[in-house]
């Protein structure tokens, strides 16, 4: 190959400036939020079985004396709505437990100004505590109401899975005292486990809450009907005796 | 289908009222030292005048927001986590790097310029330098709102330049205030910014966006958010008809002085709905979040503390400018 001097050094000029990234690439300088901690072997997903809720709240009463969270802050909890059609005079009850979606494109994540929020290899999303600052710019980003400030620790808190049962190989605390077995855990990288198979069995009636906001949640919903999927403001009308109650709390 | 909400949890309110001081304070900063630098930059026979009221805003107003903002962290005393992770991705930790510049370099300059040290194209550098650090607090303000689609009503680019003019538009009235013989001539400037503010807000409320759909929603529903859009659009009223009169004839004291306080309230109000007045709206349940105005430090004493804050800082200053001028009067 033909080559002149002045190609040739253009040239060497253009590999050495790539060479010198290197080590920055080697350093591990991230411009966007990176997965820690967790083995990357396991995907934790939630499945809700909506058909075997009774709204007993079991799970919310389990979930804080685990978790040890203040009076009047829950990371999980049942909304309980009571639901008509049109035409007719009899009422039915919808229960929707809520709780962190775990979200594979979780927007909570990514505005934390200190990364003290991160998601784990194992994509459960979880909070340093002794990092985060307060800011509840997380809290304004999680579009499932699924944070709170909890104001023991004057710090950012949500549901975790339970990540520290998982890893004692123990079940999360409302999945334990689910009393109709509605929610099931499992790792979706697993394809025998019973989530996993689940959820291919299910696969066309299985729903996320707010799919629209492109979170890609992880906590999926069996038998929820379609008008609980986006928010229900305007839709749904509050009952005035909670109102009240909440006026009081 | 009718659904009745029987039970649900309303989220708490975590930014507190801090935060409104905080978009307050900080925007009318940075306007004032974007009209300072243009002050040190453009030849003018009253630039000197402009760059002194300008410098003497933005300085008691961007050491007053500082302080409200580390005020709404719930663990103020980690602050310095800012520095220990950056995090360049999130808009927020961009306040980090150009506050404290912001107010140093503003201080610098304002230092430099009533000692009559440094040479003009020291301060001409400074002056340039601390309107960069202007924008960028700016932009850094006006983006960590709006990037959050979790609040739909916050997702919008118009909520960036209606914080800009809007500030635009309390410090013009300030200036028109502070520089008596200018009432008219910044009265005007006031019509111009109020105008397009009016017209950003417009663009926002009918835009096909999730924020304007949002809005819209929350007029049909009636309730807390239609009565602030209502206060804003009555105060918007107001405040350009007294700016209109004001261009055109001097007014008395104590008018020009109603019409700054106007418009102050426009700017500040403008913000509450936006913050606050975000956060009371429901992301899932039909139950809106509950609000109401505690007395104590996270409340009212937070409004009027900051605003004492900056009235104290004011008089300080104050106090300091003619002290430095009596002790060097050739200075």
């Amino acid at each position: 190959m033909d080559i002149s001097k002045r190609q040739f050094l253009q040239q060497i000029g253009v590999v050495t400036a790539g060479a010198a990234l290197v080590p920055l690439a080697e350093a591990g300088i991230a411009f966007g939020p990176e997965r820690r901690e967790g083995s990357d072997q396991h995907r934790y997903a939630m499945l809700i079985d909506l058909r075997r809720c009774i709204g007993c709240q079991s799970c919310t009463v389990s979930c804080t004396i685990e978790n040890q969270t203040p009076q009047g802050a829950f990371r999980t909890n049942v909304n309980q709505y009571q639901v008509r059609l049109a035409d007719r005079d009899d009422v039915t009850n919808v229960l929707l437990p809520r709780l962190c979606n775990h979200c594979d494109n979780p927007p909570c994540v990514p505005v934390c100004p200190v990364q003290a929020t991160f998601q784990r290899k194992d994509g459960i999303v979880v909070i340093d505590n002794t990092r985060c600052v307060g800011c509840a710019y997380c809290v304004q980003a999680c579009p499932y109401d699924a944070r709170f400030i909890n104001h023991a620790t004057q710090t950012a808190d949500k549901c975790t899975f339970c990540a520290h049962r998982l890893e004692a190989g123990l079940l999360p605390a409302c999945v334990e005292s689910c009393v109709g077995g509605a929610r099931i855990i499992g790792d979706l990288k697993d394809p025998r486990s019973t989530l996993s198979r689940i959820l291919a069995a299910h696969r066309d009636d299985i729903k996320v809450l707010k799919p629209e906001n492109n979170t890609r949640p992880h906590v999926f919903y069996l038998g929820l009907d379609e008008a609980f999927v986006s928010p229900l403001q305007g839709r749904a009308q509050p009952a005035l005796w909670q109102e009240v109650e909440y006026g009081h709390s | 289908m009718v659904i009745h909400e029987m039970l649900a949890q309303p989220q708490a309110i975590t930014w507190l009222p801090w935060a409104v001081q905080y978009f307050f304070f900080i925007g009318i900063a940075a306007c004032a030292a974007l009209v300072a630098c243009a002050a040190r930059w453009l030849r003018h026979r009253r630039s000197e005048q402009y760059e002194r009221v300008c410098l003497f805003i933005a300085l008691t107003c961007g050491i007053t927001a500082p302080l409200a903002l580390t005020a709404d962290l719930h663990q103020t005393a980690r602050f310095w986590h800012f520095y220990a992770w950056p995090t360049p991705w999130s808009w927020m930790p961009w306040g980090a790097l150009f506050l404290p510049l912001f107010t140093l370099l503003l201080g610098l300059w304002f230092l430099l310029f009533h000692l009559r040290k440094g040479d003009t194209r020291l301060l001409r550098a400074l002056a340039l330098a601390t309107a960069l650090t202007a924008i960028g607090l700016l932009l850094y303000t006006g983006r960590e709102v709006s990037v959050v689609r979790g609040r739909p009503m916050w997702f919008s680019y118009w909520f960036p330049v209606a914080m800009f003019l809007s500030a635009m538009s309390a410090l013009l009235a300030m200036l028109g205030l502070a520089m008596r013989d200018l009432t008219q001539r910044m009265a005007q400037g006031q019509v111009v910014t109020l105008v397009l503010l009016g017209a950003v807000l417009l663009a926002w409320y009918l835009g096909d966006t999730l924020s304007g759909e949002a809005l819209r929603q929350q007029w049909r529903l009636g309730g807390e958010i239609r009565l602030y859009l209502l206060t804003l659009m009555l105060l918007w009223t107001v405040t350009l008809a007294v700016s209109l009169y004001a261009s055109r004839y001097k007014p008395p004291f104590f008018i020009a002085l109603a019409s700054t306080l106007l418009v102050a309230i426009l700017c500040w109000t403008l913000r509450w709905t936006v913050l606050m007045g975000g956060q009371i709206i429901p992301k899932f349940n039909a139950l809106m979040n509950d609000y109401s105005l505690p007395m104590g430090t996270d409340g009212l004493l937070a409004i009027i503390g900051t605003f004492g804050l900056w009235l104290a800082l004011a008089v300080v200053l104050g106090e300091c400018v003619t002290w430095l001028s009596r002790r060097y009067p050739h200075a």
